[in-house]
């Protein structure tokens, strides 16, 4: 379902990638979506490790319990004013994400999918979860009419559009030298491998989150920098007509993505009206 | 051209004018380091080279797979220590027929192996490719190195701990197994019988998953079962 209110158009949408249809996998990616009132717009997105066997649910528990968070602290409260203090804002979220998570581990909790049964097997050798069984990457966005102030750990993209249509990417370069290894919330040092930015508002007119299924098509590697080919005509397209989440959806799945990328892919996209 | 690739055109143009970025593909490097002594000669190397055909075969049935993987084979054994094959795409990989003899020199073998990775990585820089999958090499044998190997097992665990590569160390047979567990960080494994090419499947199986996502250290593979005991 597109979200709207008078200040905000947004759209999502999370599709298992071919890789994940062909070994009977569900969907690792998770994204969560919550306007709020005054023009505060609160975004997550989450890539569950592939190698993880309840990721999804590591997944799906990190983007709802952070916006949750965000909305604890922000509504109806006074809004940060100051740099720190929106980053200790961030850190909370990021805090109670992991948290949340690892209480999945703590209480035994039913996944929200079916596992195949060889991967339970691999898996539950010794008969217990751990933290890494949960593994999953986390991408945070807050926007106020004053404020961008965004958090990440793990790999993947938060993209901004300004007014005059240029794009920045709040995503550092990868820390990692290797492709197949990037940071995951459920690490006992995910803060230290977390990167906040705090921006004031300015001349943002969009922004853009995605998980890294989609960074090979919609980001110019290795600077991990957005493609405006990429971007321009989604913007225009969400900005101007009321194109539907299935749409999205259709477009995430077609063959020519699917033939440059098998993972699962997420992506929400939201302009100021 | 890409109105005619989509599946299902008609229902969805909203987004047909939204292009696609050109990336290079990410790389996943493989070195195979292959046994070739007098000892192998016989039954197990012809298992060992009906096993690298199962494996040409079975990558290129995986699209982002045989993009994505390069491979490359280096011997000990007949020749001394040879690269059979440098570095190529798992599309244009082309299984050779080895044959036996000779000494065991597996030191210097899996010292080339680092060189050839090292000159890959160069490679991949000046070809715009910096993104890369943490590299395997992967190593079968049936004997004991003949050659000195203290130098390439510190290579490989310092490798290791750095995590810039996964050495894997098969022994097939009579292999000297004490000292395999010397030079590799993993727990080197034992070749059932002559299965290599259960074992191949495996590998090829292993890059495709390592091709299509981020797997994180050493999780998500499948169990080698079928092919190996501990």
């Amino acid at each position: 379902m597109v979200s709207s209110n008078s200040s905000w158009r947004v759209i999502g949408a999370s599709v298992r990638g071919t890789g994940h249809i062909r070994s009977g996998r569900g969907c690792d990616d998770a994204h969560a979506i919550r306007l709020q009132d005054g023009g505060l717009l609160f975004l997550a997105v989450a890539d569950g490790a592939g190698s993880a066997a309840y990721s999804a649910t590591g997944a799906s528990t990190a983007v709802r319990v952070a916006l949750d968070t965000a909305e604890l602290l922000l509504n109806g409260q006074q809004q940060p004013a100051q740099e720190d203090q929106w980053l200790s804002v961030l850190r909370m979220i990021l805090q109670s994400a992991h948290e949340a998570v690892h209480q999945l581990v703590l209480d035994e909790i039913v996944p929200t999918q079916d596992i195949p049964q060889e991967r339970l097997q691999q898996y539950q050798l010794d008969g217990k979860r751990t933290l890494r069984d949960f593994a999953t990457t986390l991408l945070v966005a807050i926007v106020t009419p004053d404020w961008i102030a965004t958090v990440q750990v793990g790999d993947g993209a938060i993209v901004l559009q300004q007014v005059d249509g240029s794009f920045t990417s709040l995503t550092p370069h990868s820390r990692n030298e290797y492709v197949n290894e990037t940071d995951f919330i459920t690490r006992a040092d995910y803060l230290s491998a977390a990167d906040f930015t705090v921006l004031s508002r300015g001349g943002m007119r969009g922004i853009g989150l995605l998980t890294d299924g989609l960074q090979i098509v919609a980001m110019k590697m290795p600077q991990n920098t957005p493609s405006e080919p990429f971007f321009t005509p989604l913007f225009r397209t969400i900005a101007q007509s009321t194109v539907t989440e299935d749409a999205l959806r259709r477009f995430l799945e077609s063959e020519r993505i699917c033939t440059r990328t098998d993972d699962d892919k997420t992506l929400i996209l939201a302009v100021s009206l | 051209m890409n109105e005619f690739m989509d599946n299902d055109p008609g229902t969805d143009t909203e987004f047909d004018d939204v292009a696609l970025e050109d990336n290079p593909d990410p790389r996943c490097p493989c070195i195979l380091l292959l046994d070739t002594s007098s000892s192998m000669a016989g039954a197990p190397i012809d298992a060992l080279n009906a096993g690298l055909r199962a494996f040409q075969q079975d990558i290129r049935k995986d699209d982002l797979a045989k993009r994505r993987t390069d491979i490359a084979i280096v011997t000990f054994g007949n020749g001394g220590v040879q690269t059979v094959q440098n570095f190529v795409e798992a599309d244009a990989f082309r299984a050779p027929t080895l044959t036996a003899g000779g000494q065991t020199p597996m030191g210097a073998a899996i010292v080339c192996a680092f060189d050839m990775l090292r000159k890959r990585k160069q490679q991949y820089q000046q070809n715009g490719i910096r993104q890369y999958y943490r590299p395997w090499l992967f190593m079968i044998t049936d004997g004991a190195p003949t050659d000195n190997w203290h130098a390439a097992a510190q290579k490989v665990q310092s490798e290791e701990s750095a995590n810039s590569c996964a050495f894997f160390a098969i022994g097939v047979a009579n292999a000297d197994m004490k000292t395999l567990a010397q030079i590799a960080v993993r727990q080197p494994l034992i070749l059932q019988g002559l299965r290599f090419t259960e074992l191949f499947l495996w590998l090829s199986s292993s890059q495709k998953r390592v091709s299509a996502s981020k797997v994180g250290e050493d999780v998500g593979l499948e169990s080698p079962a079928g092919w190996a005991t501990v």
